[in-house]
C-alpha cells in the first residue's frame, strides 16, 4: 500500500504539528513557525466547514432523489440556502432583512423553552431520595440569591445562596476542572504515541 | 360474567390538564407584568461593582478586548447595547480604545450581533480605525483565542468591513501585550478562554449565564477571572449602577414573579408525587 495512504502517515502529521508547537511554547523558539501554523489551523476549520456542507447536500440530494418521505424539506433548505448566500453578494439589504427579519426570530423561537421548561419542572424535578431533597433544596436556595424578592423578604436567601456556589460549587468545580486537565494531558500522550486514533475516524 | 368497574378520574389529575393548568398560568402571570411591573429594590453586589470598577479603571490610553461570544438572542434584544455603552463612554472619557472580536463557536450570528450594537451606540468625537475597531467574527474558536494570546496581528488580515489591519492606525504596532484588559461573554464553558488567555498575565472579565458562572467557581476564586458579571442579575446591576438602562432591565422585573413560581411548581411536583406514592402503597 502506498504510504500516503497509511494510517502512520495521518498519525505523523498530527503529531509532529503537536510535538512542534509544544516545544515552542516551553522554549519560545520559533515563534513566526508556530503563529504561522496556527493560522493554518483556522484555515483548516474554515474548509471543514466546507466538508460539512459537502456531506449535508449530499444527503439532501440524495433524499430529492430517491423521493424519500418530507424530500420537500430538503428541496426547501437547498433554495433557501442558495438563494440566502447569493442575496448576501448580489443584495445585501435583502441579506440583512432575511437575518433580522426571519432567521434571527425563528432562531429565538426555537429557543423560548419557557412553556417546555414549565413543564419540564413539573414533570421532572421528582425527588425519590435524601440526596435528591438536598439537591433540589441546594438548587432552590441557589435560585432564591438571583431573584430580588426573595432578599427583599428575607437576606439569608442571598448569603446561602452565595455559600453554596462559593463553598460547595466552587470546590467541585475546581475538582472537576483539575480531573478535565488530567484526562486531557493523559489523552494527548495517548495520541502522541499513537494510541489513541480517534481523531481518524476510527 | 365479569363486570367492569369504572374508576371516575378527576378533571385535574391527566397530565393534558395539569400541563394546561401550567401553561395557563404562566401566561397570566407573565400578563401581571404588563399591567403592573413587580419592582423591588435591587441591591448591587461585589462581583458588578468590581467588573465595572475594572473597566472604568482601565489607564488612560490603554486598550481593552472584547470578545462577543454570547447565544444569538442579543442580536434581537440588543442585550449587550447597556455594555457597550460603558465601553464606549470609557473611550470618550479616557481615549480607551476598544477591539471588538467574535470568536463565538455557534458561528457568525455573535460577529453580525457587534454590528448591530455598534450601529446603535453614540460614537460621537470617536472615529473607527483610531479609537475603535471591529474584527469581527473569526472561525477557529480556540484557535481564535490561542491567535489572540500569541499575537493580535496573526488573528485577521482584514477587519469585519475589509479593511486590512495594516490600514488601521489603532492595529499599527499593536501587539497583544499592548492591551489591557480582556473580557469575553460566552455561551460555552470559559475553559478555552482560561487556557489562552490565562497565562497573559493580564485581567480577564467574563459575563456569563448563572449555570456558566457557577462552573467557572475555580478560576474565579483563584483569581483568573478578575471579576464577572453573574448572569442576567449581573447585568441588570451593571444597568443600574451605570444608569444605562435597557430592555433587559425591563425583562428581569419577570424574575420576580416566574422565580418564585417555578419554585412552587417543583414543591407542589414533589408534594403531589408523595401523596400519589402513599395513595399507592395504602391501596396495595
Amino acid at each position: 500500500m502506498s504510504f500516503v495512504k497509511q494510517k502512520e502517515l495521518a498519525i505523523i502529521l498530527f503529531i509532529a504539528p503537536v510535538l512542534f508547537l509544544l516545544f515552542n511554547y516551553y522554549t519560545g523558539i520559533s515563534d513566526p513557525v508556530a503563529k504561522e501554523l496556527v493560522g493554518w489551523g483556522s484555515i483548516l476549520w474554515n474548509f471543514s466547514m466546507l466538508i460539512g456542507t459537502y456531506t449535508m447536500f449530499k444527503y439532501l440530494a440524495t433524499n430529492m432523489v430517491q423521493r424519500k418521505k418530507d424530500s420537500e424539506y430538503s428541496a426547501i433548505l437547498f433554495v433557501s440556502f442558495f438563494a440566502y448566500i447569493a442575496s448576501m453578494y448580489a443584495y445585501p439589504a435583502g441579506y440583512d432583512y432575511i437575518l433580522t427579519n426571519f432567521q434571527t426570530p425563528l432562531q429565538m423561537g426555537l429557543l423560548v423553552g419557557t412553556f417546555t421548561n414549565y413543564t419540564m419542572l413539573y414533570r421532572g424535578a421528582r425527588t425519590r431520595n435524601w440526596l435528591g431533597v438536598i439537591l433540589l433544596m441546594s438548587s432552590i436556595l441557589f435560585a432564591l440569591r438571583q431573584i430580588p424578592i426573595a432578599g427583599q423578604f428575607w437576606r439569608g436567601f442571598t448569603v446561602i445562596g452565595s455559600w453554596l456556589n462559593d463553598v460547595p460549587n466552587a470546590g467541585v468545580m475546581r475538582a472537576i476542572t483539575i480531573g478535565m486537565g488530567v484526562g486531557l494531558v493523559a489523552t494527548l500522550v495517548r495520541e502522541l504515541t499513537g494510541k489513541e486514533t480517534h481523531y481518524l475516524g476510527e | 360474567m365479569t363486570e367492569k368497574t369504572v374508576t371516575s378520574q378527576k378533571w385535574y389529575s391527566s397530565p393534558a390538564a395539569q400541563e394546561y393548568l401550567v401553561y395557563l398560568s404562566v401566561i397570566l402571570l407573565s400578563s401581571v407584568l404588563l399591567i403592573s411591573p413587580v419592582t423591588f429594590q435591587l441591591e448591587v453586589t461585589t462581583p458588578t461593582k468590581d467588573f465595572v470598577n475594572r473597566i472604568r479603571s482601565i489607564p488612560q490610553g490603554g486598550v481593552m478586548l472584547w470578545d462577543e461570544s454570547s447565544f444569538v438572542t442579543g442580536y434581537y434584544t440588543q442585550g449587550q447595547i447597556s455594555l457597550y455603552k460603558l465601553f464606549f463612554d470609557q473611550a470618550k472619557q479616557r481615549a480607551v480604545r476598544i477591539i471588538f472580536i467574535s470568536s463565538c463557536v455557534d458561528g457568525p450570528m455573535a460577529g453580525a450581533m457587534i454590528n448591530k450594537q455598534l450601529e446603535v451606540q453614540d460614537t460621537t468625537g470617536l472615529k473607527y480605525g483610531v479609537n475603535y475597531v471591529n474584527l469581527g467574527w473569526q472561525p477557529g474558536f480556540e484557535l481564535v483565542l490561542s491567535a489572540i494570546a500569541k499575537d493580535i496581528q496573526t488573528v485577521t488580515k482584514a477587519d469585519a468591513y475589509g479593511t486590512a489591519i495594516s490600514d488601521l492606525p489603532m492595529m499599527k504596532g499593536l501587539t497583544t501585550q499592548n492591551i489591557d484588559l480582556f473580557a469575553f461573554n460566552c455561551g460555552v464553558s470559559c475553559d478555552p478562554w482560561m487556557r489562552q488567555w490565562v497565562p497573559l498575565g493580564k485581567p480577564i472579565l467574563m459575563q456569563g449565564g448563572y449555570a456558566l458562572i457557577s462552573q467557572a467557581s475555580g478560576y474565579i476564586q483563584s483569581g483568573s477571572i478578575t471579576a464577572y458579571l453573574n448572569g442576567e442579575r449581573g447585568y441588570v446591576e451593571m444597568e443600574r449602577m451605570t444608569g444605562y438602562i435597557s430592555m433587559r432591565t425591563a425583562l428581569f422585573e419577570a424574575t420576580n414573579i416566574m422565580g418564585p413560581y417555578s419554585i412552587i411548581l417543583v414543591i407542589v411536583c414533589n408534594i403531589s408525587y408523595m401523596l400519589q406514592k402513599r395513595r399507592k402503597q395504602r391501596g396495595q
